[in-house]
């Protein structure tokens, strides 16, 4: 499902919950939303990048099983932002809601 | 290269070559890293499900999606190769020009000066008859002259108070001040000589002085400068985008 600019909010939802990498904040949203919303590597990896770029979140590596992952985690600016986007995103869709309870 | 020895590691591959082609090596390492990191996660997931182990990196490498996509989005973020010569270039040209553009904030008041004594002189070389229309001709020009060369100042001075850093649109805007102020003296110059060299109408010179700057300065100043700008505002970026 094509989705435009609602990547950024749901990986910050996701990232309120902890630190997390790339492939697992995709398949939480993935899982969460029961498959609909599957988000290809060439869309999570550039938003991620452009959220570590305005300081929404922050990047750190860590090892693992031989491997080194780069995590991301939600930064106090983040935090702000995922509190606003939230209540845009109830307003937006309480006002849709009631426009297509019309038909 | 790295050998690949399955068809799902010849796809990963393939698919990195795709999505990074032409990105400053920096940001090629750093994109690669999590592109494999990636399908070395969905690799396992899908062991974990049951799968053999040539249909779990196969369907893992196609899960990555669309390279040419992920392509067109990196190039928004990351500086590509020929961004970074052109930088490079851009860098190594400008270099020269700092120590001179320096000392015209010293000449400014000697320019200044001899300005208006050449404006003196033209006057009273002219007929009595014509005296009023060539003194308000020549303060005009000369107005246009001073105009130029304390904008040229004002914004050295401008660039001088930008906080120093490595960071390169600190230097890009630096270098970009620079280039608009060679912009505004080539247009001084050129409205001079367009007077006295040429003798055409002053309507004429000033046009000629305006389209020469905005032809030669202003599309390359703005439109190059923003490109590179949106990519290099991101300051986590400057480390896959730093120059070699």
């Amino acid at each position: 499902m094509k989705f435009r600019g609602g990547l950024i909010p749901l990986i910050l939802q996701n990232l309120s919950r902890g630190p997390n990498h790339g492939y697992r904040i995709a398949q939480e949203i993935k899982e969460k939303s029961s498959g609909v919303l599957d988000f290809k590597e060439g869309a999570l990896y550039p938003a991620l990048h452009g959220l570590e770029g305005r300081g929404l979140i922050e990047s750190f590596t860590r090892e693992e099983s031989g491997r080194t992952r780069c995590y991301y985690r939600l930064t106090r600016k983040g935090k702000g932002v995922l509190g606003k986007e939230r209540q845009e995103w109830v307003r937006f869709s309480s006002a849709m809601n009631l426009i297509f309870q019309e038909t | 290269m790295k050998r690949c020895s399955t068809p799902g590691e010849e796809l990963l591959a393939e698919y990195i070559v795709l999505a990074t082609f032409g990105l400053v090596a920096p940001a090629r390492e750093r994109i690669q890293m999590e592109i494999e990191a990636h399908y070395a996660e969905g690799v396992s997931r899908r062991l974990g499900e049951g799968m053999l182990p040539e249909q779990a990196e196969i369907a893992a490498a196609q899960e990555l999606g669309d390279p040419h996509a992920a392509a067109r989005q990196y190039r928004r973020r990351y500086l590509t190769e020929d961004e970074a010569s052109w930088l490079r270039r851009f860098e190594g040209q400008q270099q020269p020009l700092r120590l001179p553009m320096r000392t015209i904030r010293w000449l400014a008041l000697g320019l200044g000066t001899v300005s208006v004594l050449l404006t003196c002189f033209g006057v009273s070389l002219v007929e009595p008859g014509d005296r009023e229309r060539v003194i308000a001709f020549y303060l005009a020009n000369w107005l246009g002259v001073a105009v130029f060369i304390g904008a040229a100042v004002r914004s050295w001075r401008w660039r001088a108070r930008l906080p120093s850093g490595p960071q390169l649109w600190r230097k890009l805007l630096g270098f970009g001040l620079i280039q608009f102020q060679l912009g505004c003296f080539f247009c001084a110059a050129q409205f001079l000589i367009t007077f006295w060299v040429l003798r055409l109408p002053n309507e004429r010179a000033a046009e000629l002085s305006a389209g020469v700057l905005l032809l030669s300065v202003l599309p390359v100043f703005f439109t190059k400068r923003f490109c590179l700008w949106r990519k290099l505002r991101f300051k986590h970026l400057e480390a896959a985008s730093t120059l070699a």
